[in-house]
C-alpha cells in the first residue's frame, strides 16, 4: 500500500530513509522493527527510551544510527555519582579573559545516548528529562538552546537489576516510545558470531543523511494527513484504555498527542502520505506501554494487545 | 474506586420479567383482544397481534442488552453528610436497549437509565446522604428493551463504600486559640518531641516515657517532662471542647477544621482513643474530617428514616422532551376524531394538548390546576352525555375517551403518566376499528400506533428533543420492530381460532344508516335511487346469474291501509318448496344497514347457522347487521308455495274498505278470467295505459291514492307500480303481496362479483296462481324492461333498452378500486372462525380448536425465527467505502476481527484464498485511500467497487 503521489523532495526523501534503514539493517542484525521504530521516534521528534539488559546492542544501535544520520553523537554513561552539572555543562573561570566560560556538557550533541538512565539519581535524571523537554540548558541565568535536531536515546535496566532508581511515571512520559531489543534471533547470532567485532563496522560507515534532511523530514511528517475516521479511531483507542478496568492510569491528552505524532512518522516512514490504522496500531505498544499503569496482576502489554484487537477501527 | 463486574458467560442465567409498564401493556392487549372477539373486529385483532407482537419481540431485545455488559460504578467521594453524593455508572459493550440502575442507600432508592446506544455510556446520579460515616450503596441491574416492557436483572456488583464526612456547623464559633499544653513560647511551638521544655505534674493519660525519673527518684513526685518543637502555631482541636452530642461535637469540630484550613494554619485533632498529629494543608484537613467522620458513627437504627425519603416514593418527573414526544403521538392518534366527535370537544382538545405542548417547552407556564381539571371532565361529560343522550356506546364512548386522554396530558408530571399516555393512545387506536375497518384506517393505526411506542421509547434515559433527525431514527427503529413481529401478528392473525358471537352487545347509535325501511309507500325509493352507496357484494362460487334473476329478496310486505304496504308478523306453517333448478352458493358481504335481513337471491335454501327463512322466503338473521357482515347463502330456483296456508291467502287479497273506487272497477272487469289471464290483462294495461317510469313523479293524494296513480298521473317509480298492480291483483280476487329487496347489481369483472348499490333497491309483486304458488310479477318491466335488463340510470333515460352503457374509463378504475376493496373486506376484514376453518380446511388441516392450538406454538417458533436472525445481524455501515468493504468480507465469506485493519484482513484472508491475494490487496488499497487520504474519496470507491467486484466474481467461480 503505497500513496498515490509524492512531491519529488518529499520522494526522493523517503529514498534517502530506505536507504539509511538498509544500511542500519546490515548493521544490527534482525532488529528491523526497532530500528524502524527508533527512526520512526527520530522523525517524530521524539526521544527514544529502549528498556533491556546489557549487552544487546543498545550502544551499537544508537551508534549506527547517529552515523547513518550524519548526526554529533555523544555517550554518557549514567552512573550513582554522576551530576547535573556534569551532563548540562559548567561555567568555569576563565583567567585570560576574566570571565566564566561555558563549557558545554554532551547534552550539546544532535544524538545523546543516555545509558543506564535508571543507575543515576532522581536529580540528574530530571536535568537530562527537562533539557529533552525544553530543548535547552539553563546555566547561570543563560539559556542555551539545544542543537537542532536533538534526539536522545536512553537505555534503561530492568527495573529488578541491583542498584536502579527507576523514573517517576510523569517523566517516563517525556519519551516518545519504549521498544525492548530482546535477543537477536539464531541466524541474526550466527551472522553476528562469524562477522566477528561488529563495532570496526559501526565506526566506518558512511553518513547517509544529515542534520538538514532530517529537519526538512520532521516537518515533513507534521504534514502528513489525518482522516476524520483515524481520529476517531485514536479517541477510541483512548477511551478503551482510560475505561479498561485492569488498567489505573488510561492514556493522557499528552500520550493521545505523542500516538498521533508517532503514527504519522510511521506513514511517512513506509512512504504514504496519510495515516492509516495499521501506523496507528504499529506505534501502539511502544507509545503506550510506559504510559499505563495497571493493577496487580495485570500485564500492560496484554492489555494493549487486547485493546488492539477488540477496538473497533471506524 | 471502580467496580468492574462482567457476569461470566455461561454461568448466570439471564431471566426476563415485564416491568410493570410490560405488565399494563399486556393487560392493554387482553383487553383489546376481548373487545375484538365482542365485537368481531378483525382489524383489532390484526393490531392487538401486532402489540403482541412488539411485546414479545421486546423480550428479546431486554435479554439481548443484558449481554456482555460491562458496568463500572463510581463515587465521587467523600462528601459531606447532607450534601448529594455523585455516583457515576460507566457502561460498556450494551446492544440497543436500556440499562437502569438503582442505588440504594439505607433509606434512599435513586435509580437512572441510559440507553446503550453506542459502545459506551456514562449515568450521573446523585445519592443524598444523611449521616456521617461509611455509607454503603448498593448497586442493582436491569437491562431494560427500548420501551421498557421487559426487565433483566443482572448480577449486582459489589457495594461501593464511601466515607461521608460530618457536615459543618454553621455560625459556629472561632476555633478555640489554645496551642499543644506547655508549648510555653506560644503560637510557634507546637508539641512535639525536639527540645525540652519544661516539667509539670503529671496528669493521668501521660505517657510513662515523659516521666523525669530523675525528679521521682530525687523528690518522689510525678513530674512530665513536656517537649515541643518548632512547628509553627499548631492548634489542639479536642472532641471535649466542642458541646452536645456527638452529632452536634463532630459538626462544630469540622467547621473549625475548615476554617484553620481556610487560614492554612496547622491544627491536631484529639479524639477520644485517636490523635491526628499537626499538620496543614489538604491532606491534613482529609485526615481530620476522616477521623471525625469515623469516630462513634451513629447507627442506622438510631436514624429515623425522613418520612418523605420512603423508597420508591418520589416518582421520577417527566422531562419536557418526552412529554412533547407523547404529545406529538397522541395528537396523531386523536386527530381521526374530529370526523365525528362535536366541534367544541375538538377544540377542547386541542387546547389542552397545546397547553401541555407549551407546558413542555417551557418552564415558565404552570399546569392546570387540578379543579379545573376535574371541572372540565365533569362539564365534558355532562355536554357529551347531552349530545348523544348517553356516556356509552361507540360514538359517545370514544368522545369521552378522547376526552380523557387529553385532561390526562394536562396533569402528566411523573414518567408513569407518560406509560398511561402511552396505554391510553394505544386503546384510542384501537377504537377507531369501530368506525372504519379500510385499508387506509388500518394503515393510520399502525402509524399512530408505531408514534405511540417511538414516544415511548424517550420514557427511558435521558429523551432528545423533537427534531426531525432523532424522529426519523428513533422512529425507523420502531418500524423495524413492527416489521419484525409482522410475521408473528399474520400467523397469530391466521391461526388464533376466532370465537363466534358477542360476549355483549354493542349499542349501536347515531348510526343514519341508509337501507331499506321496513315498509312502502308512494316515494319511499325516491331517495334510496340517488344513493350510490353499496349495499352489499355478491361472491358467485360459480357462474353469476343473468340480470333478470338478480331479485334479491327483502322485507315481504302483506299488509295495506291505502297508504303504505307493511310486513305481517304471526306464525303460519312454512309452504311447499318444490326446486326447478341447480342451487347456486354465493357469499355476501353486508355493509351496516342495522336490520336484521340477508338479502337472498330467490329462493333462498341454506342460510348460516343461526339464520333463518321466514315463511315469505326471507332470510333472517337474529342479529342486526351493525358492522360489515359476511354470509354465505344458497339459493335455488324453486316453485314456493304450492300449499300454502289459506288464511294467507286470505289476508293477501284485503284491501283497505271504501278506497279507489276505480281501481276496483278496472280490476273487477277481469275478475271473471283464468287467475293467470287476469294478470296478463293488468299487465297489458299498465303496458297500453301511457304509463312512464320517472325518479320523481308528481305527489299523490292521500285518499284514493291508487286512483289517482292509475288514472291520473301515471307516472312512477318502482313502488307505485308494485303497490298499484298488487292492488289490481287483490281487487281481481287473487293473493297478492309487494316484496322490496334490491333487483340488479354491478358485475365487476375484476374478482367477478356483484355490486349491489342502495339505487339497485327495487319493489316487485307476488301472485299467488294455483297450482304454481307463489309467481314473481315485476310491473316495472313492463314500464322499462331496461331497469331489470340494464340499470336504474339506463332504465330512467332509455326505459326500453336492453343492455346498459358500455363503461367509460373512469368507470372501470371505479370498479378496479372496488375490487381492491372486496378483497380486503373478504381477505382481512370478514376473516373469522367460519373462513379460518375454511383456509385450514383448504390446506388440509382439519380437527377444529384443538388442533389449531397445536398448530399455533410451532408456527409462533418460526415466525419469531427471522425476528430472531435480523435483531442479530448488525446493520450494514452508512459509510459508502465502509459499506463496500462489509460486502467484501460478506463475499469472501469470514468475517472480520474488530480491531483488524483492512490490510490484516487482505493479508489473512490471501493466505486462506491466495487467488483471491490480488483482488484482496487492491480493495484494502482503495478502502485506505477512500476512507484516510485527503480529497474526495470517488476515483478510490470507483477501485474498491471494482476490486469488490473482482473478489465476488472469483469466490464464484472458485465455488462452481
Amino acid at each position: 500500500m503505497t500513496a498515490p503521489t509524492l512531491p519529488p523532495a518529499q520522494a526522493s526523501h523517503v529514498a534517502a530513509l530506505h536507504a539509511a534503514l538498509t544500511q542500519l539493517d546490515g548493521v544490527i542484525l534482525g532488529k528491523g522493527p526497532q530500528i524502524r521504530l527508533a527512526v520512526a521516534c527520530l522523525l517524530a521528534r521524539g526521544h527514544l527510551l529502549i528498556e533491556d539488559q546489557p549487552g544487546v546492542g543498545k550502544t551499537t544501535l544508537a551508534q549506527a544510527l547517529a552515523r547513518t544520520c550524519g548526526l554529533h553523537f555523544r555517550r554518557v554513561q549514567f552512573t550513582a555519582d554522576l551530576l547535573p552539572a556534569d551532563l548540562t555543562g559548567v561555567s568555569v573561570w576563565d583567567a585570560p579573559s576574566s570571565a566564566f566560560r561555558f563549557v558545554e556538557g554532551p547534552v550539546f550533541s544532535e544524538l545523546l545516548l543516555a545509558d543506564e538512565i535508571n543507575r543515576a539519581t532522581p536529580r540528574t535524571q530530571g536535568a537530562l528529562l527537562e533539557a529533552m523537554e525544553e530543548r535547552q540548558v539553563s546555566e547561570g541565568g543563560v539559556t542555551r538552546p539545544l542543537p537542532e535536531p536533538f534526539f536522545v536515546i536512553a537505555t534503561q535496566n530492568p527495573a529488578a537489576f541491583v542498584g536502579t532508581s527507576p523514573l517517576p511515571e510523569a517523566q517516563l512520559d517525556r519519551f516518545l516510545m519504549t521498544v525492548t531489543l530482546g535477543y537477536p534471533d539464531v541466524r541474526a547470532e550466527r551472522q553476528l558470531l562469524e562477522t566477528g567485532g561488529r563495532s570496526l563496522s559501526v565506526r566506518e560507515l558512511p553518513a547517509v543523511l544529515n542534520a538538514g534532511t532530517l529537519i526538512a523530514m520532521q516537518a515533513e511528517v507534521d504534514a502528513v494527513h489525518v482522516a476524520g475516521p483515524l481520529l476517531d479511531y485514536l479517541q477510541l483507542l483512548a477511551r478503551a484504555t482510560r475505561e479498561h478496568p485492569g488498567l489505573t492510569t488510561g492514556l493522557s491528552p499528552r500520550g493521545l498527542l505523542a500516538l498521533l505524532a508517532g503514527a504519522r512518522a510511521w506513514a511517512y516512514l513506509h512512504g504514504r502520505g496519510m495515516v492509516l490504522p495499521e501506523d496507528v496500531q504499529a506505534v501502539f505498544a511502544p507509545l503506550a506501554t510506559h504510559r499505563l499503569s495497571a493493577r496487580a496482576g495485570v500485564s500492560v502489554p496484554d492489555v494493549i494487545g487486547r485493546l488492539l484487537r477488540e477496538t473497533p477501527i471506524p | 474506586m471502580i467496580r468492574p463486574d462482567r457476569p461470566p458467560a455461561g454461568t448466570v442465567t439471564l431471566r426476563a420479567w415485564p416491568t410493570g409498564f410490560g405488565a399494563a401493556f399486556l393487560a392493554l392487549i387482553v383487553l383489546t383482544l376481548i373487545g375484538c372477539v365482542n365485537y368481531a373486529l378483525s382489524l383489532g385483532y390484526g393490531l392487538t397481534f401486532l402489540l403482541g407482537g412488539v411485546w414479545v419481540l421486546a423480550a428479546g431485545q431486554a435479554l439481548r442488552a443484558a449481554r456482555d455488559l460491562t458496568v463500572g460504578v463510581q463515587a465521587r467521594g467523600p462528601v459531606r453528610s447532607g450534601t448529594p453524593l455523585p455516583v457515576q455508572v460507566q457502561v460498556r459493550g450494551g446492544r440497543g436497549g436500556v440499562l437502569r440502575v438503582a442505588l440504594h442507600a439505607p433509606f434512599d432508592v435513586v435509580s437512572g437509565s441510559v440507553t446503550l446506544e453506542d459502545a459506551a455510556g456514562t449515568l450521573n446520579l446523585t445519592v443524598p446522604t444523611a449521616a456521617r460515616g461509611p455509607l454503603e450503596v448498593r448497586v442493582t441491574l436491569r437491562a431494560l428493551d427500548r420501551l421498557g416492557l421487559w426487565q433483566v436483572r443482572l448480577p449486582d456488583p459489589a457495594p461501593v463504600t464511601v466515607l461521608i464526612h460530618p457536615r459543618a456547623e454553621e455560625g459556629a464559633p472561632p476555633p478555640p486559640t489554645r496551642s499543644v499544653p506547655g508549648s510555653g513560647e506560644g503560637a510557634g511551638r507546637a508539641p512535639g518531641d525536639e527540645e525540652f521544655a519544661g516539667l509539670r505534674p503529671y496528669q493521668t493519660g501521660d505517657s510513662p516515657r515523659q516521666v523525669s525519673l530523675r525528679h521521682v527518684a530525687r523528690t518522689g513526685q510525678l513530674l512530665t517532662r513536656e517537649t515541643d518543637a518548632a512547628q509553627g502555631s499548631a492548634r489542639r482541636l479536642d472532641w471535649q471542647d466542642a458541646p452536645g452530642d456527638p452529632e452536634a461535637r463532630a459538626a462544630r469540630l469540622t467547621a473549625w477544621v475548615d476554617a484553620l484550613h481556610a487560614r492554612a494554619d496547622s491544627y491536631a485533632l484529639h479524639l477520644p482513643g485517636e490523635v491526628v498529629a499537626p499538620g496543614s494543608g489538604e491532606p491534613q484537613r482529609q485526615a481530620a474530617l476522616n477521623a471525625l467522620a469515623l469516630h462513634d458513627p451513629p447507627t442506622l437504627a438510631s436514624l429515623a428514616p425522613p418520612a418523605r425519603n420512603r423508597p420508591g416514593a418520589r416518582p421520577a418527573p417527566l422531562p419536557g422532551e418526552a412529554l412533547t414526544w407523547t404529545l406529538l403521538a397522541l395528537a396523531v392518534t386523536l386527530a381521526p376524531g374530529v370526523l365525528r366527535q362535536p366541534w367544541w370537544l375538538s377544540l377542547l382538545i386541542a387546547a389542552l394538548l397545546g397547553h401541555s405542548l407549551l407546558r413542555a417547552r417551557r418552564d415558565a407556564i404552570r399546569p392546570l390546576p387540578t379543579w379545573l381539571l376535574a371541572l372540565l371532565a365533569v362539564a365534558g361529560g355532562a355536554a357529551l352525555n347531552a349530545t348523544y343522550g348517553t356516556l356509552l356506546g361507540r360514538d359517545a364512548g370514544t368522545a369521552f375517551l378522547a376526552l380523557l386522554a387529553a385532561l390526562k396530558t394536562a396533569e402528566s408530571h411523573a414518567r408513569r403518566d407518560q406509560a398511561v399516555l402511552t396505554l391510553l393512545g394505544l386503546f384510542v387506536t384501537s377504537t377507531a376499528f369501530f368506525f372504519s375497518q379500510g385499508p387506509l384506517t388500518a394503515l393510520y393505526a399502525v402509524l399512530s400506533a408505531a408514534l405511540l411506542l417511538t414516544a415511548a421509547t424517550t420514557r427511558l434515559g435521558t429523551p432528545p428533543p423533537l427534531t426531525r433527525a432523532s424522529l426519523t431514527g428513533r422512529l425507523s427503529r420502531t418500524v423495524r420492530v413492527l416489521t419484525l413481529s409482522a410475521p408473528l401478528t399474520l400467523a397469530l392473525f391466521v391461526l388464533v381460532p376466532r370465537p363466534d358471537g358477542p360476549l355483549w352487545q354493542l349499542p349501536v347509535q347515531g348510526q343514519n344508516l341508509t337501507g331499506l325501511g321496513s315498509e312502502v309507500s308512494a316515494g319511499s325509493f325516491t331517495n334510496l335511487a340517488q344513493n350510490p352507496a353499496v349495499a352489499f357484494r355478491a361472491d358467485f362460487r360459480g357462474a353469476v346469474p343473468p340480470p333478470a334473476e338478480r331479485y334479491w329478496r327483502g322485507p315481504v310486505l302483506e299488509a295495506f291501509d291505502g297508504l303504505k304496504w307493511q310486513q305481517v308478523r304471526g306464525s303460519v306453517p312454512t309452504p311447499s318448496v318444490e326446486a326447478t333448478g341447480a342451487p347456486l352458493t354465493y357469499d355476501l358481504t353486508l355493509e351496516p344497514s342495522g336490520t336484521p335481513w340477508l338479502l337472498a337471491l330467490e329462493t333462498v335454501v341454506r342460510v348460516p347457522q343461526g339464520a333463518f327463512i321466514t315463511s315469505g322466503f326471507q332470510a333472517f338473521t337474529p342479529r342486526p347487521v351493525a358492522t360489515r357482515r359476511r354470509v354465505t347463502l344458497v339459493s335455488q330456483p324453486a316453485r314456493v308455495g304450492r300449499q300454502e296456508n289459506g288464511d294467507r291467502l286470505r289476508f293477501d287479497t284485503l284491501l283497505p274498505q271504501g278506497q279507489n273506487p276505480r281501481t276496483l272497477a278496472l280490476a273487477q272487469q277481469w275478475a271473471d278470467l283464468p287467475p293467470a289471464r287476469r294478470v296478463q290483462a293488468a299487465l297489458d294495461h299498465l303496458k297500453t295505459g301511457g304509463f312512464t317510469y320517472a325518479l320523481n313523479p308528481p305527489l299523490l293524494p292521500e285518499e284514493n291514492r291508487t286512483d289517482a296513480f292509475l288514472f291520473g298521473s301515471r307516472q312512477g317509480f318502482c313502488e307505485h307500480y308494485a303497490s298499484a298492480f298488487a292492488v289490481l291483483m287483490r281487487a281481481a280476487g287473487l293473493s297478492a303481496r309487494v316484496i322490496t329487496g334490491y333487483l340488479g347489481g354491478e358485475l365487476n369483472p375484476d374478482g367477478n362479483y356483484l355490486i349491489v348499490r342502495q339505487q339497485d333497491a327495487h319493489a316487485w309483486t307476488e301472485v299467488w296462481l294455483p297450482g304454481q304458488g307463489w309467481v314473481r310479477v315485476d310491473p316495472t318491466a313492463v314500464i322499462a324492461p331496461a331497469r331489470v335488463n340494464a340499470d336504474l340510470r339506463t332504465a330512467l333515460t332509455q326505459p326500453a333498452a336492453s343492455a346498459a352503457r358500455p363503461r367509460s374509463g373512469l368507470d372501470r378504475l371505479r370498479l378496479r378500486l372496488d375490487a381492491w376493496q372486496n378483497r380486503w373486506n373478504t381477505v382481512v376484514v370478514e376473516y373469522d372462525g367460519q373462513r379460518q376453518t375454511a383456509l385450514l380446511t383448504r390446506l388440509g388441516i382439519t380437527g377444529g380448536e384443538g388442533v389449531l392450538w397445536w398448530l399455533l406454538l410451532p408456527a409462533l417458533a418460526v415466525t419469531l425465527l427471522p425476528a430472531y436472525a435480523w435483531t442479530r445481524r448488525a446493520a450494514p455501515p452508512a459509510n459508502p467505502a465502509r459499506r463496500l468493504w462489509h460486502d467484501l468480507t460478506r463475499a469472501v465469506g469470514a468475517p472480520q476481527h474488530p480491531g483488524e485493519t483492512p490490510g490484516a484482513y487482505a493479508q489473512r484472508q490471501a493466505t486462506e484464498h491466495p487467488h483471491l491475494g490480488g483482488a484482496l490487496r487492491e480493495a484494502a488499497r482503495a478502502y485506505g485511500q477512500a476512507r484516510y487520504a485527503p480529497g474526495p474519496p470517488d476515483a478510490a470507491l470507483r477501485d474498491l467497487r471494482a476490486a469488490v467486484r473482482q473478489v465476488r466474481s472469483l469466490r464464484h467461480r472458485a465455488r462452481r
